[in-house]
């Protein structure tokens, strides 16, 4: 027993110390590997599992070509949207008649924003906004139609679309060098901010017309379902900000879904590489 | 209201056809512009010029609502005209700010021909004269922005010209005066001349 507890006591090197001296000597020789002069191979950072390599983004120029190809894209946005609001055949006489004078009009906007960008050296872009269409314009139709007051939102929807496509032209007319798609730019953003504010004359009347908010005060008033009232007249200057949407139906919670629209920004510019999608 | 789509053009009545003796012009030929990349970001000298007599004219927009007020307009319609001289005045403000001058002189020509139009206490009577100011205002700014140099001078301006086609939808609506699709939204409106010469 003596002997055992001798045998203990005089080894200085267990198991658990061999495995620490064996993890620093490795440790030790990585380091003294990484350090060296002479070393080679590929010094991308290292990566972990199987994630696909990480793809360097193009940096396409924007030019007067890319911002009127992507103004045609929205114009010809509006006009699919508004050609599936007609198609669910719940618009009355006189909003049937508006919605078609809209397609007409986003229509002949996205022909001339044609006709500027092959001025302009450019080729028109003759199909809708694949971004919007995927990341917006989808999700909301379908929350329009599963609605549980589909012509409250498809109001709200036209509203939206026009405050949007009136901003983007409001914008994109300082930054555009040509001066004839100047004048055409604030031409769209003059004519889409009239229909905004008609789309609202005609579904509110007198109520709809000045948010109460146009002081920057106060609460914005809602529906009896809890959705924001629109306005023809938000704000005393013309807003480029985002625009918010609430539409479709309440889920299990009572809340809806709401949107968040945005001038075009880098991921949805119709940059000139981009080919037709239509 | 009934509406009416793709007809002929209009031929409804408009304060601009009354006002040939204070010189209104055709819009401007939208010629002169210069790279956006180019361009100063502060008003120019001939900017300032310029932003002057659209600082007069908002002022005059301003003063013309006030009176429609003072002379008992009521209602949606003088509420409109509160709301609308507030925007008008916050505009001159803006407009002065941004040049470096004062907001303190209105075109007293233009605010005279059109006085006893506001002078109303008629709600459809202020809601056509008003339209037509509004739509003025807007083709009148239209005109100018292309002549500006500056991004703050345009981009104040593009701001302002919006607000300002919603102002004179609101005030068709309220009127009544046209069903008619094409009057609403291409109004019939021809930039003021003013007199520096910038809408001309």
């Amino acid at each position: 027993m003596t002997d055992n507890t001798n045998a203990t006591t005089s080894s200085r090197y267990g198991r658990r110390e061999a495995l620490k001296l064996g993890g620093l000597t490795v440790s030790v020789a990585a380091i003294a590997a990484a350090c060296g002069s002479d070393r080679t191979g590929d010094d991308a950072p290292g990566r972990v599992g199987f994630a696909p390599p990480i793809e360097e983004l193009e940096d396409y120029p924007i030019d007067d070509a890319v911002r009127l190809r992507t103004a045609s894209s929205l114009e010809l946005t509006a006009v699919a949207v508004y050609e599936a609001v007609l198609a669910t055949g719940l618009l009355d006489g006189d909003l049937t008649t508006l919605v078609e004078r809209l397609i007409e009009d986003h229509q002949m906007v996205a022909d001339e924003m044609g006709q500027l960008t092959e001025s302009v050296g450019g080729v028109a872009w003759e199909c809708t906004n694949p971004w919007y269409m995927d990341r917006t314009v989808g999700p909301l139709l379908a929350a329009v139609l599963d609605s549980d007051n589909p012509l409250r939102d498809i109001v709200n929807t036209a509203v939206v679309l026009e405050n949007i496509a009136a901003a983007t032209h409001q914008s994109l007319t300082i930054e555009l060098e040509d001066a004839d798609a100047a004048a055409a730019t604030i031409a769209a953003a003059t004519l889409e901010s009239r229909h905004s504010a008609f789309i609202v004359a005609t579904a509110r009347g007198p109520e709809g017309y000045v948010s109460p908010l146009i002081d920057g005060d106060g609460e914005a008033p809602n529906d009896a379902d809890g959705v924001p009232y629109k306005f023809a007249i938000n704000n005393r200057f013309g807003s480029t900000g985002q625009v918010e949407l609430v539409a479709g139906k309440p889920n299990e919670n009572g809340v809806r879904q709401t949107f968040l629209i945005q001038t075009p920004s880098l991921n949805s510019w119709i940059y000139n590489e981009l080919e037709p999608t239509c | 209201m009934d509406l009416e789509s793709a007809a002929p053009a209009s031929s409804r009545r408009s304060l601009i056809g009354a006002l040939g003796a204070v010189g209104l012009a055709g819009a401007a030929a939208l010629s002169i512009a210069r790279p956006a990349s180019a361009a100063p970001t502060s008003p120019t000298e001939d900017d300032k010029e310029l932003l002057r007599q659209a600082m007069e004219l908002e002022l005059t927009a301003e003063a013309l609502y006030r009176a429609a007020i003072d002379a008992g307009l009521s209602d949606v319609a003088g509420e409109l005209a509160a709301v609308f001289a507030e925007n008008h005045v916050t505009y001159a403000d803006k407009i002065a700010g941004g040049a470096g001058f004062s907001a303190d002189t209105r075109n007293e020509e233009l605010f005279e021909q059109l006085r006893s139009a506001f002078a109303t206490s008629d709600a459809d009577a202020f809601a056509e004269a008003a339209a037509s100011l509004e739509n003025t205002a807007a083709a009148t700014h239209t005109a100018l922005l292309a002549e500006y140099e500056s991004i703050k001078a345009k981009t104040l301006t593009a701001s302002i010209i919006v607000v300002e086609a919603r102002m004179a939808t609101v005030l068709t609506d309220l009127g009544g005066f046209t069903s008619n699709l094409d009057d609403i939204f291409e109004p019939d409106a021809e930039a003021l001349e003013l007199s520096g010469g910038a809408a001309s």
